[in-house]
C-alpha cells in the first residue's frame, strides 16, 4: 500500500473509531483528542506497519493506547463521577425471592459464534453501553475491551476494589438484562 | 443440612460469577459457586451469559 492509499485508508476508519472512543470515554471532546491523536499517530509511524495484520486491528491498537492516556488526562473527571456511581446501590430486586433465589428462567442464549457473526449484534450490544450510567461504562469497557487488570482500574477511577467489583457487576447484569429485552426475545425460556 | 455451610443462594452466584471475571476466587468461594452451578440451570445460564458478553465486548472493532 503507498503512503497516499494508507493515508485515504487510516482516514476512512475515523467515524469507526469515533463511535468506540465515545462508548468507551463517554464524552464527545475526549473522543475526538483520542481519535485524532490515533490518526496523527498511525500515520506517522504508518512506516511501521506491516501488512501482516488489517490496518483496522493495528489502528484500534493505537486507540487503545490514546484512551488510556486521555483517562490519565480527566482523571479528576472520571474520579468524581465513579465516586458518585459507587455511592449508587442497586440491588436487582427484581430478579430474586427473597431467600436469594432467582424468581424467573434466564433465556438460552443459544451458540455465541452465530450471533458474533451478525453486525445488528453489534449495534443493539453499542446501544445497551451506551444506556450503562458513563461511570459504569467506563469502568466495564476498561475491563472488558481495553483488557486492563482490575486493579489498574480501580487505580484509574480511584475507586475501592470493592466499589469496582461491584461496578461492574451491575454494569454485566445490566447488560444482560438489556441484550435479553432487545436482542434474546425469540430465544427458548 | 450438613453442607448447609457450602450453600449459597443465587443473588450470591450471580455475584461470584461476574467477579471470578475480575479476580481470582478463595478456593471456598470456588467450591461454594461450583456447588451451586450444579445444582442451578439458571446461574448456569447466567454464567454463559456472562462469559459471552465478555467475548461480545473483546470483538468490539475487530
Amino acid at each position: 500500500m503507498d503512503s497516499g492509499a494508507l493515508r485515504q485508508a487510516v482516514a476512512e476508519l475515523r467515524p469507526m473509531l469515533l463511535k468506540i472512543a465515545r462508548l468507551q470515554l463517554r464524552n464527545d471532546s475526549w473522543a475526538e483528542d483520542a481519535v485524532s491523536e490515533t490518526l496523527v499517530s498511525a500515520l506517522e509511524s504508518a512506516d511501521r506497519f506491516s501488512g501482516q495484520s488489517q490496518l483496522k486491528t493495528w489502528v484500534v491498537g493505537i486507540l487503545k493506547h490514546k484512551i488510556i492516556d486521555q483517562f490519565r488526562r480527566s482523571g479528576r473527571e472520571v474520579s468524581i463521577d465513579a465516586a458518585a456511581e459507587a455511592a449508587q446501590v442497586e440491588t436487582f430486586d427484581e430478579l430474586f425471592a427473597d431467600d436469594g433465589h432467582r424468581l424467573e428462567r434466564p433465556r438460552d442464549w443459544g451458540d455465541p459464534e452465530a450471533t458474533y457473526s451478525r453486525v445488528q449484534f453489534f449495534e443493539v450490544l453499542q446501544i445497551c453501553i451506551e444506556e450503562l450510567p458513563a461511570a459504569l461504562a467506563r469502568v466495564f469497557m476498561m475491563r472488558e475491551w481495553l483488557e486492563l487488570e482490575t486493579a489498574q482500574i480501580c487505580k484509574e477511577a480511584r475507586v475501592s476494589s470493592t466499589n469496582c467489583f461491584v461496578m461492574l457487576h451491575r454494569a454485566r447484569m445490566r447488560l444482560r438484562e438489556c441484550l435479553e429485552q432487545r436482542w434474546f426475545t425469540g430465544e427458548t425460556l | 443440612m450438613i453442607f448447609g455451610w457450602l450453600r449459597i443462594t443465587c443473588r450470591q452466584a450471580h455475584i461470584l460469577l461476574s467477579e471470578r471475571l475480575d479476580r481470582g476466587l478463595q478456593p471456598l468461594e470456588i467450591v461454594r459457586l461450583r456447588l451451586h452451578l450444579l445444582v442451578c440451570d439458571v446461574c448456569s445460564r447466567v454464567a454463559r451469559q456472562f462469559r459471552f458478553i465478555s467475548d461480545a465486548v473483546r470483538r468490539i472493532g475487530t
